[in-house]
């Protein structure tokens, strides 16, 4: 600004006082238009509100959430759109971390699973489902336990008999501390049943476990049952014994649900819409007209069925009422049935330790024997080694504070400069400008605006 | 047959563009460290919305195939592996480079990763679904057994310096530690940093490995005049001589890149290091592994592309994706209302032929791009290092931190390149500890997996067959490699060391 200003007066230096009072007015009159858009707190939303997944993108999670972002924009249910971040890790931790601590203002939501419940009774999380507000949950799938085609067992009264005369004979594939364990588990409590549970991994690993006749049992949704049937007796497929709903299914007339067998166990799987503690009530019931409009579309509707989920819109009582069942049942399993038995005779980290250790005392030894080479010293620029990796440091330290672009720029400015031998000679110059902007400016604005994705 | 109507359809359609767009795209995104095929694949996925499924799988087929061949120049001319699956080849790759001849290892590169892929295309046209009930048995048991086989490798990936290499591969397994605890859950090592709850992020550990302690390497030596490398390359076919020459590696290193990319789970740097430690174990010059050898640079650009054919085999027939990337294949179908599982066959057959044909078709024209564009790309070299150390380090940034959108993963990337870097000086090299780091983690988990399926007890390591045949394998392996280390190995003069500093 000064620069420009400086320029200004040279040219014309008569005109700077014009120049500078209409400058000011322009200022004053944009800051009481920012102020009044500050103050329509009513026109929610006015920019795009983000929406974090904590899965990986694809994947059903995923596309619920982009089904609904599609309808809520062709439909224009909100006045702007909805922008979907994919943050997975951390069994979904990740994700819903970055919810609960984002600022309540509406413009970061994000959804997940009964996972959120499992979490924090696994102790993988310090929180659960309430240390969020609940929007509401879209749509539900029902689950089921599930064996392979060939299985012994061709109904679920068929493995209870068996499992109360050999208990623990059944191996369960399981993810530990994720809803497909703890529901197996809920049921099995239920039914006074004894599983023995296997770690095995997330969806692919555990339908490859049963397929491959490791394991026995597994917890799948109704979708999957269906993916993964196969009528062809040369490929093995999976079979539902028992499904967790309220209803039989129509894909599966023949299996009973846990209600029939006298147990009163409904598990499903949702996508929870959650919003950081403290969003005001007129954001939130904003948005939940606009899910509630979504959730009644017919386009939308049928696309939620042939995914094997029903198409609903569940209110945030509700929603609350069943995490909070959800949450008091898998309490009352004793803390013993979590932990799966420590069967290892073998402590990893000491055996590694060791080797380590052992392979540390070898190489000294060893090197006692030979002596390296000293490479001459003038030939090694150690100055500008120092120099760069304190600049890089700095530069990581400095991306949450400066952003990517600013942080970029002068990382690359100053690491040319350093690299160059700490002066700049005339083609110097020029490369390390192009160089500065094009990585500073140019993959900030690739990377956002092609991909959608923000960098720090 | 319904191969060639698929392939008939795909040129009729605007999908061809889309494949080649997105293996030209995967292989400028494979050469540049930092940047891989997964990161592309993903964040490409918005974009096929408003795609139709077939197209959208081209694209991100064409991406898949080409990043893993794009690899290969960084990894050969910088030393950078651009991707995972392009460690292996910086080890041969590079010297064959520096001593002067970057088209061979170039020329080597491409052929190798043409053969891969064919091969295990064809694996995957004919034996599809017999392979992969195969895999299905191949249960914690098994793959322990596999990864204790895959571990051999480092004595043989050791290069006499024994201890050395030991050392190094015990470091990379303490790197593992840190996390959860495979079977129980409970965090260990964590220190309290709410972010190690999941360990070191592979991506940052490997970028910070290889290409950090790279760049601080390059640095150190920038006064020195590099020799500008004659890029005068002569024909980068392979001239029927060197067919017959290479013909078992070839075939051999196609096959165990195929066969490890149908294991659920295992990615393409662990089939490209089981097949270079295979090639220097039947090697007949084991010792010219890791200074320049032909052998080195065929096996692991053969394996990694021919991983990409094996992956699809689960994902086409079962729905079980074979490799992390396949995965995000995976996870756009579902996207697209395409429901994998073992109907997929019959009730999408034309999609999954049109997959198929797509493979094909990429990794063909993988081979011609590259053959086009390699000449412009390894121009690269040329690039003062002032410019090309920065421009690189941004792009490592931005790769790691795209992974799980934490600077937290930027730190780890800068600090094991400081880690990296200190192996270097001190000799030791850096294969191993990568080997470590991916392997440990898995041999922990099936171990224990296998241990809660057989109630604590070690026999099903000798009573399941596919067990105890790679415990055999390995055993035959350690010997092998410990007799030929002990004869005819060349031992290293005062002053000068025959196997580089990697």
């Amino acid at each position: 600004m000064k620069c420009l200003m400086r320029s200004l007066e040279k040219l014309c230096p008569h005109n700077m006082l014009r120049i500078k009072k209409k400058f000011s007015r322009i200022i004053l009159v944009v800051g009481i238009i920012f102020m009044g858009n500050l103050l329509k707190a009513d026109d929610y939303p006015a920019r795009p509100v983000q929406v974090i997944v904590p899965t990986t993108p694809g994947g059903t999670f995923d596309k619920i959430a982009r089904l609904i972002q599609r309808d809520i924009q062709d439909n224009q249910r909100l006045s702007e759109k909805l922008v979907i971040q994919n943050l997975p890790g951390a069994g979904g931790l990740f994700g819903t971390d970055r919810i609960k601590d984002a600022t309540p203002d509406g413009y970061t939501v994000g959804l997940w699973n009964p996972g959120l419940v499992t979490s924090k009774i696994m102790g993988n999380a310090d929180y659960d489902h309430t240390a969020f507000d609940i929007i509401g949950a879209t749509g539900f799938v029902g689950l089921g336990l599930g064996v392979r085609d060939d299985s012994p067992f061709q109904s679920i009264e068929e493995l209870i008999t068996h499992l109360q005369n050999e208990p623990e004979s059944i191996k369960v594939a399981t993810n530990l501390g994720l809803p497909v364990h703890f529901f197996p588990l809920m049921f099995a409590e239920a039914a006074k049943l004894e599983f023995r549970f296997v770690q095995v991994g997330g969806g692919s690993k555990r339908l490859a476990s049963i397929l491959g006749g490791h394991t026995d049992l597994g917890q799948f949704s109704i979708l999957e049952f269906e993916n993964y049937r196969s009528d062809d007796p040369d490929r093995l497929g999976i079979k539902p014994l028992v499904f967790f709903t309220e209803e039989r299914s129509s894909k599966f007339p023949s299996v009973p649900t846990t209600k029939e067998l006298g147990y009163d166990l409904v598990m499903v799987e949702s996508a929870f819409w959650l919003a950081p503690k403290g969003m005001s009530e007129q954001t939130l019931h904003v948005f939940r007209d606009a899910l509630r409009g979504a959730m009644e579309d017919p386009r939308l509707v049928s696309e939620f069925k042939s995914m094997g989920m029903s198409a609903e819109f569940i209110e945030a009582p509700e929603v609350n009422a069943f995490l909070n069942d959800m949450r008091q049942l898998c309490e009352q399993i004793p803390e013993d049935r979590l932990k799966v038995t420590d069967v290892v005779p073998i402590n990893f980290p000491i055996a590694i330790f060791t080797v380590t250790g052992a392979c540390c005392f070898l190489l000294i030894v060893q090197s006692r024997k030979r002596n390296p080479t000293p490479t001459p010293a003038s030939e090694r620029s150690s100055i500008r080694t120092w120099a760069f990796l304190v600049v890089s440091g700095l530069y990581i330290a400095a991306l949450p504070f400066l952003g990517f672009s600013l942080a970029t720029i002068l990382c690359v400015a100053l690491s040319g400069f350093v690299l160059c031998g700490f002066r700049l000679r005339r083609p110097d110059i020029v490369g390390v400008a192009t160089m500065t902007l094009a990585l500073g400016v140019g993959i900030n604005v690739l990377f956002r605006t092609v991909f959608k994705i923000n960098l720090p | 047959m319904p191969l060639f109507s698929a392939f008939q359809e795909i040129f009729a359609s605007p999908g061809v563009l889309w494949l080649i767009g997105g293996v030209m795209a995967g292989i400028f995104v494979g050469a540049i460290p930092g940047m891989g095929g997964g990161m592309l694949m993903a964040i490409c996925i918005p974009l096929t919305f408003s795609m139709g499924p077939m197209d959208a799988l081209l694209l991100l087929m064409g991406i898949h195939v080409g990043a893993v061949s794009g690899g290969l120049i960084s990894a050969t001319l910088l030393k950078m592996p651009g991707t995972p699956s392009s460690i292996m080849t910086t080890f041969d790759g590079y010297p064959m480079a520096a001593k002067g001849q970057p088209g061979k290892a170039l020329s080597l590169g491409i052929n190798s990763s043409l053969v891969g892929g064919l091969i295990s295309g064809l694996f995957l046209v004919f034996l599809a679904p017999g392979l992969s009930y195969l895999a299905l048995k191949i249960g914690p048991w098994e793959e322990f057994s596999l990864i204790l086989m895959a571990m051999v490798l480092i004595a043989a990936i050791g290069q006499g310096n024994m201890p050395a290499a030991l050392l190094s591969g015990a470091l990379g397994m303490c790197a593992t530690l840190p996390g959860k605890n495979p079977v129980s859950g409970d965090l260990r090592f964590t220190l309290g940093f709410d972010h190690l709850n999941e360990g070191f992020s592979l991506l940052s550990v490997l970028l910070g490995v290889f290409v950090m302690s790279q760049i601080i390497e390059d640095i150190l030596s920038i006064k020195q005049k590099g020799t500008r490398i004659d890029l005068m390359m002569g024909s980068l076919l392979f001239t029927i001589n060197e067919w017959k020459k290479n013909g078992v590696n070839l075939l051999r290193s196609a096959c165990v890149g195929t066969w490890v990319g149908i294991l659920p789970g295992v990615g393409a740097s662990i089939s490209s290091m089981v097949a270079y430690g295979t090639a220097k174990t039947f090697s007949r010059t084991p010792e010219k592994f890791g200074t320049g050898h032909e052998e080195g640079v065929i096996a692991s650009e053969t394996a990694n592309n021919a991983n990409v054919g094996g992956a699809l085999i689960p994902l086409i027939t079962l729905g079980i994706p074979g490799a992390p990337d396949s995965a995000i294949l995976l996870g756009a179908m579902i996207i697209h209302n395409i429901q994998p599982g073992p109907l997929l066959f019959q009730s999408n057959a034309d999609l999954v032929w049109g997959m198929i044909a797509g493979y094909f078709l990429a990794v063909i024209s993988m081979f011609f791009v590259m053959l086009l564009s390699v000449r412009k790309l390894a121009q690269i070299i040329n690039v003062k290092r002032q410019y090309l150390i920065p421009i690189v380090f941004v792009f490592c940034v931005i790769g790691a931190y795209v992974f799980n959108y934490r600077i937290f993963d930027v730190w780890v990337f800068f600090v094991f390149g400081l880690l990296g870097f200190s192996l270097r000086y001190l000799g030791i090299p850096l294969g191993p500890f990568v080997i470590g780091f991916i392997l440990a983690n898995k041999l922990e988990t099936q171990l224990y997996s296998g241990l809660q399926l057989s109630d604590g007890s070690f026999l099903p390591l000798l009573t399941h067959p596919i067990a105890l045949l790679f415990l055999v394998i390995s055993l035959v392996m350690l010997v092998y490699s410990f007799l030929y280390s002990n004869s005819g190995k060349s031992k290293p003069s005062s002053g000068e060391t025959t196997s580089p500093d990697i």
